[in-house]
């Protein structure tokens, strides 16, 4: 490679420089291009799909935004056949979460309509949720659950009075009577709550108990664990989970399975129990004192996993810890407590900075006991304390941390000192990308329980199995439609509802999970919950001629071809 | 000295290569929309303030430039930055996986390489017959099946119905030794790796093998093949020569399988439910968490470019022809 | 020593079956010299590798047998061919430069060879220096690789190598080919001293018929895969019988007639695939009748043990007279 002989050294390395810089840029170039073309491309296609519908014209393919995941296309296959009866088309788009994430709940791009499933975290036990965070008009924001953009004042106003209703029983009234505006407005189509599929070695282990919107295997709900009783010498469980966590530390991560993991650690201050109540858990009892004052009492002879006594301390510490460094993932519960006063040895004053119905269960049930001689001795280097890898949690809850091996195992043991004993001497969850795996190896004996949602064609294979037992739960999380009220035609209301009729939700919960689940009543409430569903709503009926008729009742005509026409104007 | 000069040359591209393609990755994960945080809004488990408030923490609402001046400048004294998802420094994250993954691709590799040349080269001798043909076909077809269908095979006939070995993963969490040779080192490990090496082996075998193969052949005709045979060679002598000849091409090819086998095989590692870089690499980027992604992609771009360069080099001492 | 009796050899190509060599008789005495001269494609170099018993697996001895030492090759299972290869019978080839293994030294090829047969490295390594030097090689040059050497070296070294096990038999084909005039020299010198001190007994191949005068006491000239003539080399170059012989002689400078201006001949071999129904020279023959399109000529043995396959070698006299003119062969074709 010696210079050419008639080129000085320096003009040759010159001219190297140089296509070497050209070389660099049409690299740059080669790689930003296609990946800004597709980018925009993406873009381009939400926003055509976006055309809007003009009056006295026939309906345009309808855009629809799916998760590519297979319930939701096999939906998107039923709807599109079955809403043919009122001559609409629809122009699908399937995508990963992450692009659903990033465009429509980010950038707020939603076609027509999207859908989406919603799991049922514990949190979302509390109406608040499902109202609050997906209907009120304050989240139509970037960012908001609300991407469909409805806007209801009396509505809102509901929403916000059952939020700071501290009396059950009108809080009841009220989150009753806000469905109601849903159900009549239509922003979504709530389709069913479908079961939660787990399954178990009968022959190895007993007392799992189910827990609605938690299974017998999510950790959601740490009640669940308690009572497991092994019927063989081996006295640990061994759990299999789509997910392994990503780290040890509770103040850093919002995702739900991470947080609930380290939370049986952590022990929060109220749990659920088997009928989905509130319960005390680190507390031994909580007294509202008047809206925006509780009173909290530890349980006595609390000690934490490394021996030391969990005292009023330690609960100020982690309010004030909460608030000082204000958490992220935790921001429910620094929006929520002002301040925490010691007011015994174990009892505790918190002050909130607004009446919150949801507090005993969403904020207390949230929040866990951190021992304070552990967190504030946290370096100060660190950015925020919810940066320190915590190698070794120390905790107040049923299990002790043992060894974690990421992707590989997370090994808990019993606590004995917590107050409701673990009848196992430990757990070790064992995290398997794979449902085919997970099942081969629950039937292999490899495993001990299948905790993650099955489908019914697995949870028929498996419970062939003399061993193996499969327990289908109810849960809260659902699947929904959401339409799009910012655009004809899915802005006209007599066409939502048209939808409503033309949408068989027992059907499509027949073809998609085998019936297994609950149809929904068109609330974003499950009729399971029976403490805030409103009995005095029902599923629309199912029927093309309804539809058609309340379509027409709104001015809709059809063309020849039988395609749907815009009223006119 | 002529050696040492283009050898320092050779390594500066490479070092130049490595630099660009570290910027590249830079800017390609950030042209993917949404950002580390974004996934955790969407689920609707962390309200819109508090990921701004995640963003403000992670440096993410900053400039593009001022990002990547941090992030350049971390690189320069060897930090690779802090994953998003782990809130740990990418190297803790990336090294145990990047092991777990070397003591899975290793053997495959070397496996796959060894067999691949062994029996390239005894297909070649026998090139023209019958055997050759089914030999050929044969190695070619577990490498036009998917590799997690292989996998999935393999599982259903030597774990779920014969139970020779485990489903999957890479040791048995408490295991318990029951007889001697259960207590050895290794033991668990080993028995874990015998189908995914199986079916890696069955599908990164044919590459070297069909090279080696046709490289054979070509040598099989040469004059010095003759000339050894008239010298008296036994037949294993003369195989061994033609192999040895026959291999620079296998080598060249080999550099690229060693590179990519850093970045672990993906779908080997759902299947077998490894716990390797592969799926920390896909998940890294599904979870837009950059520095993790781009340290798991410049590793296995990094380990090609340099076996490259190392084959280069060696190149001339495997074929003293090219020596000069 | 090495006798060919009546050998034919068909490849496989293919297009179908190629008669390369038709019905070749050649008898080589102990310490004699045997020259096999013709154009390429004549069937030389598929005659030396049948004479060490190497064909190809696409070429077959369709009939014939080939002896040395009065064992027909053909018989001998392959263990002991493989040992009878190289201790008895060595092989120079055309080109060393691809002969040799490019990937290893000279030692290395020294060793291997040595072990193929039982030789342990020391002595084999004793044995090349002493070798180098009767080739005129620097020993050291025993731990370079082919390719550093230059191609007269390169074919010493060959040559060398080849007189490791001090063989009776060495068949050299076209050894001189593509060095320069010296070098040549160096080579032709090198053989004739093996021949006449060590009594190595030499098939020779070559298409230069100067070169086989020098080295040979008998020769044999082939075209299209068959004996044409054969017999004492000075006897046959001095007095050829046969019109091919006169051609090719008239091909090549003569230092005894520097002023004879040199011919080719017009036209081309024979495709062995579809070979003439006659003499197989006779397309080309300038002398040639209709007798020599329809009939093959038999190989006749004369008196002074010489051979020739031509209808007119009663004539051979006067057509040696009109072969001196030049014109003859052009017009030929």
């Amino acid at each position: 490679m010696g210079s050419n002989s008639d080129v000085s050294p320096a003009e040759g390395r010159r001219l190297r420089a140089r296509r070497r810089e050209v070389l660099r840029f049409l690299g740059g170039f080669g790689l930003t291009v296609p990946t800004a073309a597709l980018v925009s491309a993406i873009d381009g296609a939400l926003k055509s799909a976006s055309a809007q519908a003009a009056a006295g014209q026939p309906v345009p393919r309808l855009g629809v935004y799916l998760p590519n995941w297979p319930d939701q296309v096999e939906l998107w296959r039923q709807l599109s056949r079955e809403w043919q009866a009122i001559g609409i088309e629809l122009d699908l788009q399937q995508g990963t979460l992450d692009t659903f994430v990033s465009q429509i709940v980010a950038e707020q791009k939603l076609p027509h309509m999207g859908s989406m499933s919603w799991g049922g975290a514990p949190d979302r036990l509390d109406p608040d949720y499902f109202l609050s965070e997906m209907f009120h008009s304050r989240r139509t924001a970037r960012g908001g659950l609300n991407f469909g953009f409805y806007r209801n004042e009396a509505f809102d106003k509901l929403a916000d009075a059952q939020r700071s209703e501290m009396d059950p029983a009108k809080r009841q009234q009220l989150v009753r009577e806000a469905q109601t505006h849903i159900v009549e407005d239509s922003p979504s189509i709530v389709l069913f709550h479908r079961d939660i599929i787990h399954a178990y070695n009968k022959r190895r282990f007993s007392g799992m108990k189910p827990i609605l919107g938690n299974g017998i295997g999510f950790p959601y709900m740490p009640l669940s664990y308690m009572d497991i009783t092994p019927l063989t010498p081996r006295k640990f469980i061994r759990l299999t989970s789509i997910y392994d966590i990503a780290s040890l530390n509770p103040f850093l991560t919002p995702e739900i399975y991470n947080s609930t993991t380290l939370r049986l650690i952590y022990a929060t201050f109220t749990t659920r129990d088997e009928k989905a109540d509130v319960m005390p858990w680190a507390l031994e009892r909580w007294n509202i004192v008047n809206p925006t004052t509780v009173d909290i009492t530890l349980r006595g002879n609390t000690k934490f996993h490394d021996g030391r006594p969990a005292t009023a301390e330690d609960v100020k510490f982690t309010f004030d810890f909460i608030n000082r460094h204000r958490f992220p993932a935790l921001s429910r519960i620094y929006e929520t407590v002002e301040s925490a006063e010691i007011t015994g040895d174990l009892t505790v004053r918190l002050k909130l900075r607004m009446p919150s119905a949801p507090f005993t269960a969403n904020v207390l049930g949230y929040a866990f006991l951190a021992p304070k001689h552990i967190w504030e001795r946290v370096p100060s280097n660190l950015a925020t304390p919810a940066d320190w890898p915590n190698d070794k949690p120390v905790g107040s809850g049923p299990w002790k941390f043992v060894e974690w091996r990421k992707a590989e195992y997370l090994q808990f043991a019993a606590n004995p000192d917590f107050f409701m004993k673990p009848k196992l001497d430990g757990m070790v969850v064992l995290p398997v990308p794979q449902m085919e795996s997970m099942v081969g190896m629950l039937e292999r004996g490899d495993s001990d329980m299948l905790a993650w949602n099955l489908d019914m064609t697995l949870g028929a294979r498996i419970s062939r199995n003399p061993e193996l037992e499969v327990v289908r739960t109810p849960t809260h999380g659902q699947h929904e439609v959401r339409l799009n009220l910012g655009m004809a035609p899915t802005n006209n209301k007599a066409f939502r509802r048209a939808l409503q009729h033309v949408t068989d939700r027992k059907k499509l919960l027949d073809i998609i999970f085998s019936g297994a689940g609950v149809v929904s009543n068109g609330a974003p409430i499950t009729p399971a919950l029976d403490n805030w569903a409103n009995p005095a709503i029902s599923a629309p009926e199912v029927s093309v001629d309804r539809a058609r008729a309340v379509l027409r009742d709104a001015g809709f005509t059809w063309n020849p071809q039988g395609r749907l026409v815009m009223p006119a104007a | 000295m002529a050696f040492w000069l283009y050898a320092a040359r050779r390594a500066a591209h490479t070092a130049v290569t490595l630099v660009l393609l570290l910027v590249f990755m830079y800017v390609l994960f950030r042209l993917v929309p949404g950002d580390p945080t974004t996934i955790m809004l969407g689920t609707g488990e962390l309200p819109f303030e508090a990921q701004q408030r995640l963003r403000e923490l992670w440096g993410l609402d900053r400039p593009q430039w001022q990002q990547f001046v941090t992030y350049a400048g971390n690189l320069l004294t060897g930090d690779l930055g802090m994953s998003f998802y782990f809130r740990r420094p990418v190297i803790e994250i990336v090294w145990p996986m990047l092991l777990n993954t070397l003591v899975l691709m290793t053997p495959v590799v070397v496996i796959s390489i060894v067999l691949g040349v062994v029996i390239g080269t005894w297909l070649g001798w026998r090139r023209g017959e019958r055997i050759e043909e089914i030999g050929a076909i044969l190695a070619l077809i577990p490498r036009a099946l998917p590799v997690f269908w292989i996998g999935i095979v393999l599982l259903a006939l030597f774990a779920y119905e014969l139970r020779w070995f485990p489903i999957g993963g890479m040791r048995q969490a408490f295991f318990f030794p029951e007889t001697w040779y259960q207590e050895l080192p290794f033991f668990d490990v080993a028995r874990h790796l015998v189908l995914p090496v199986a079916a890696g082996v069955l599908t990164s075998m044919a590459d070297p093998l069909m090279i080696q193969r046709t490289a054979l052949i070509e040598v099989k005709h040469e004059d010095f093949m003759t000339h050894a045979r008239a010298r008296g060679l036994t037949e294993r002598a003369q195989r061994r020569l033609a192999r040895r000849t026959a291999f620079l091409p296998v080598l060249t090819y080999s550099a690229i399988m060693v590179g990519f086998a850093f970045g672990g095989q993906v779908l080997l590692e759902v299947v077998f439910n490894w716990p390797g870089i592969g799926r920390l690499m896909v998940n890294s980027v599904s979870q837009r968490d950059y520095p993790v992604a781009q340290a798991t992609f410049f590793l296995m771009a990094a380990a090609v470019v340099t076996l490259n360069l190392l084959v280069d080099l060696a190149y001339g001492w495997l074929d003293p022809r090219i020596r000069q | 020593m090495l006798a060919l009796d009546d050998v034919s050899i068909i490849y496989a190509a293919r297009s179908g079956p190629v008669q390369a060599v038709s019905g070749v008789t050649l008898h080589l005495p102990v310490g004699g010299s045997l020259g096999l001269v013709g154009e390429s494609g004549c069937g030389k170099s598929t005659l030396a590798l049948a004479a060490l018993s190497l064909l190809p697996p696409e070429a077959r001895l369709s009939s014939g047998a080939v002896r040395l030492e009065g064992q027909d090759l053909a018989t001998l299972p392959e263990a002991k061919l493989r040992r009878l290869r190289w201790t008895r019978m060595a092989y120079v080839p055309q080109s060393a430069q691809n002969a040799l293994v490019p990937v290893h030294s000279l030692r290395r090829q020294f060793r291997d060879t040595a072990a193929a047969h039982g030789m342990r490295s020391a002595a084999a390594d004793e044995r090349a220096a002493a070798l180098f030097q009767r080739v005129e090689l620097d020993p050291a040059i025993l731990d370079r690789f082919p390719h550093e050497l230059s191609g007269g070296m390169r074919q010493r070294a060959m040559i060398a190598l080849a007189l490791l096990f001090g063989p009776s038999l060495l068949v050299a084909d076209e050894p001189t080919t593509g060095l320069d005039v010296i070098v040549q020299r160096q080579v032709i010198d090198l053989l004739r001293d093996l021949r006449t001190e060590d009594g190595l007994a030499l098939l020779f191949i070559s298409h230069d018929i100067g070169v086989v005068a020098e080295l040979c006491s008998h020769v044999a000239v082939l075209y299209a895969g068959k004996v044409m003539e054969s017999g004492a080399t000075d006897r046959v170059f001095s007095l050829p019988n046969h019109p091919y012989t006169m051609g090719l002689q008239r091909a090549f400078p003569d230092i005894r007639h520097p002023e004879r201006s040199i011919v080719s001949i017009a036209g081309h071999p024979p495709r062995l695939s579809a070979p003439p129904q006659g003499c197989p020279f006779a397309p080309r023959c300038p002398f040639a009748q209709p007798l020599c399109h329809n009939t093959v000529p038999s190989l006749v043995a004369g008196p002074d043990g010489r051979a020739v396959a031509c209808h007119f070698a009663a004539d051979a006299e006067a057509l040696r007279d009109r072969a001196r003119d030049p014109a003859l062969w052009d017009a030929a074709a």
